[in-house]
């Protein structure tokens, strides 16, 4: 088999196949054999260690619609996030948001209480300005200091809750974006 | 030999020819088909597989002396996943190895 053979049966098996890919692969043909004969090798003797030109083309073929199936998959899997999303988005919408919002105002609001009971001692600067008893005036300095306290521990607790909240929070948005990704971690 | 297996070890040879500086299809089929017998024409399929999947990019060279040349240049990616399948390969052969000494010793006994 010479190279016109070799190429010519080659391009027999590759009709298949795009214009293009055709072209490109016995591109890469004539120029092992264009190497081979300048090396001052024989065209039956390069065409007989490149193999048979049926089983390349075979491969050939192969290779290019397994890429082809890949790139199936990945329509697919564009279907498949869309899909994903605007479920997930359904689902957010009315089993996440609604309960996020919720504790969100929860924090908000006990941030809120901690913070006026923190600043109630200030109240007895003004009380000292009216014509209150000392005796009250005392009365108000040692519950506000209480509501102080309470307020402190109100802010901690809140603090912490908080912290724990946002961190299973951000988890709940990464594995949403895994879902949507594809991955089935 | 197993047609997947050989794909592997092939793909393993021409990341590992380009890993030093690159080379173009006639030269690296000629060098692979010097250490092992091969059918030729089943690199240049290889080639364009690893091109494709981004592992390679390729220029032409035209020369003064002979036909001109289609380069192979490892990409970045390239350089990885060659890294990545000679670690494969290491301890792929190690153990092959020590089931063939393992063999041979108990066919001794």
């Amino acid at each position: 088999m010479n190279k016109n053979e070799f190429l010519s049966e080659l391009n027999r098996h590759l009709q298949k196949l795009p214009k293009s890919e055709q072209e490109a692969a016995i591109e890469d043909y004539e120029e092992h054999f264009e190497h081979g004969v300048f090396e001052g090798r024989s065209e039956a003797d390069i065409a007989t260690s490149l193999g048979n030109p049926r089983k390349i083309a075979r491969e050939l073929v192969t290779e290019y619609h397994l890429e082809h199936a890949e790139q199936h998959n990945s329509y697919y899997s564009i279907t498949r996030a869309v899909f994903a999303f605007l479920g997930l988005g359904f689902l957010n919408l009315v089993f996440v948001l609604a309960p996020f919002i919720a504790i969100v105002a929860v924090i908000i609001a006990s941030y809120a209480v901690s913070f006026v009971f923190v600043i109630s001692p200030l109240s007895v600067f003004v009380a000292l300005f009216g014509d209150d008893s000392w005796q009250s005036i005392l009365l108000l300095l040692f519950a506000t200091l209480g509501l102080l306290g309470v307020g402190l521990i109100l802010g901690t607790v809140t603090t912490k809750f908080s912290k724990i909240f946002f961190q299973w929070f951000t988890r709940y948005l990464k594995s949403n974006q895994r879902i949507i990704r594809g991955e089935r971690k | 030999m197993n047609v997947q297996f050989k794909k592997g070890v092939l793909t393993l040879c021409v990341l590992v020819l380009t890993l030093q500086k690159d080379r173009y299809g006639y030269e690296l089929v000629h060098t692979i088909s010097e250490k092992f017998l091969i059918a030729e024409g089943t690199i240049y399929p290889l080639l364009r597989r690893l091109t494709k999947e981004g592992y390679f990019t390729t220029y032409l060279v035209e020369s003064n002396e002979g036909p001109p040349r289609k380069y192979y240049q490892l990409t970045d990616i390239g350089q990885e996943y060659a890294d990545e399948l000679i670690q494969e390969w290491k301890e792929f052969s190690l153990g092959v190895n020590q089931l063939i000494e393992e063999g041979i010793l108990n066919e001794q006994k």
